[in-house]
């Protein structure tokens, strides 16, 4: 048999072992109600880290609330600290088994730093939609990536990706 | 057998040491001028010729800055580098098309939810005239004027000059070789620098205008003899200095204006930081 072919079919093997690897850890996870997701890019601009609580649970069927934060500076452009704050704030409602698709929405609230006459704070709101897919990698770790469409209050849209990284307990 | 190794992996680490101490001797140029490109440059996360990378740039002890300046319809200079609002801004169409009114409700759009506005020169030159700076004005399109709009900048753009020339050392940068001989009749003090591409055309061409330099961009200084750089008789200013090791070749070759990306990496190779 050729060399290649054989490097496929193990290949295969590989993957569908991990497979099933992720199916057994998603049964004993139903007590995991809580995440902690660490995101590159994603809703909170550049990254974020969210807490994202599940509230209800019907076979493969999730609902689930976040709250996270996030900032672009953390010295201001005095080199003082103040750091911008961006706050998502949404829910999400997350289906699969094995594989899952998560549906999210939500609200920013941003503090910014910017110069009018003299130095001040504004606030702002804005709107995010995203639609991500989550893989497992053991009982409690898991990656996720996406799209996100945010809209700012200046009306501009971005397509957005996300990267993520999470933990349950 | 053990003895052996322990004296091999001191003589290593000693090797490592003296090469890493070597790198660090050279005695950079302390004489050229740090510019913040747009303020900040383009990969900080406030957008180029926004007031806050201005500001920032001030904060982090650059001599000065460049500004991109470019005018609206209705006369207004303003600092924005793009020909085209829709490149950076919420705004659509040339910014000469424009009128003021419409460009101060537009903001910057580098990254998601920042909210910086686009900024009149004046605005700029005032809150940066305390630091008594160095700025380089980086004049965009007037060759494209008709006469009217020709000299109704030159106008706008003189009285800003004569009204912060106390405060601030003024540096004009453009394309208009003759436009550039003009300004520097009628302000003696106005430091006049040639954008080029080509280093000895853009020399050749500054010396004929009797102009003060030329701006070029680093990658050509980078292929230019050190010799013809030393030798020439004009300031040089270098943009798109990105990379430290950029910014240390300019300053190996003597460039005299740096309009850089990483101000605090270059003051601190000078010493200054």
């Amino acid at each position: 048999m050729k060399r290649w072919f054989k490097s496929l079919i193990s290949l295969i093997l590989i993957i569908n072992a991990k497979l099933g690897i992720a199916q057994m850890n998603e049964i004993s996870n139903a007590g995991l109600t809580n995440e902690i997701t660490l995101n590159a890019m994603g809703k909170g601009g550049w990254w974020s880290i969210d807490y994202v609580k599940r509230i209800f649970k019907y076979q493969s069927l999730q609902l689930k609330t976040n709250i996270g934060y996030s900032t672009y500076h953390l010295m201001d452009f005095e080199n003082k600290f103040n750091p911008d704050i961006i706050i998502p704030l949404g829910g999400a409602v997350q289906y699969g088994k094995k594989h899952k698709i998560i549906v999210e929405m939500g609200l920013t609230i941003q503090r910014l730093v910017v110069m009018e006459d003299i130095k001040k704070s504004i606030w702002n709101q804005d709107l995010y939609f995203g639609i991500q897919c989550r893989y497992s990698i053991s009982k409690t770790l898991f990656l996720q990536g996406g799209l996100f469409n945010l809209k700012n209050n200046q009306q501009k849209k971005y397509l957005w990706p996300s990267f993520s990284v999470g933990y349950r307990f | 057998m053990a003895q052996f190794l322990c004296r091999i992996s001191f003589l290593k680490l000693a090797i490592i040491f003296l090469l890493f101490n070597s790198c660090n001797k050279y005695d950079y140029n302390q004489e050229s001028y740090v510019i913040g490109h747009g303020g900040m440059g383009v990969t900080s996360t406030y957008p180029m010729n926004s007031l806050e990378s201005f500001l920032k740039a001030m904060h982090h002890k650059a001599d000065g800055v460049e500004i991109d300046v470019q005018m609206t319809k209705d006369g207004e200079l303003i600092a924005f580098h793009d020909e085209f609002l829709e490149h950076r801004s919420t705004g659509k169409g040339k910014i000469e098309d424009q009128s003021w009114e419409t460009i101060q409700n537009l903001r910057y759009t580098n990254y998601p939810y920042l909210s910086y506005k686009i900024r009149k020169l004046d605005e700029v030159l005032s809150q940066l005239s305390k630091w008594q700076p160095i700025i380089i004005l980086d004049i965009k399109s007037i060759y494209d004027y008709d006469e009217h709009k020709y000299l109704l900048f030159k106008n706008n753009l003189s009285e800003l000059i004569i009204e912060y020339q106390p405060y601030i050392q003024f540096i004009v940068e453009s394309k208009d070789a003759l436009w550039l001989s003009q300004m520097k009749e009628d302000f003696p003090e106005l430091l006049t620098l040639l954008y080029g591409y080509d280093f000895y055309i853009a020399q050749d061409e500054a010396v004929e205008f009797e102009l003060d330099g030329i701006a070029l961009d680093f990658k050509e200084y980078k292929s230019i003899d050190l010799e013809d750089l030393e030798s020439s008789p004009l300031l040089l200013s270098a943009f798109n200095v990105h990379l430290k090791s950029d910014n240390r070749r300019a300053l190996e070759r003597s460039i005299d204006y740096i309009q850089t990306e990483q101000i605090d990496y270059l003051l601190k190779i000078q010493g200054r930081k």
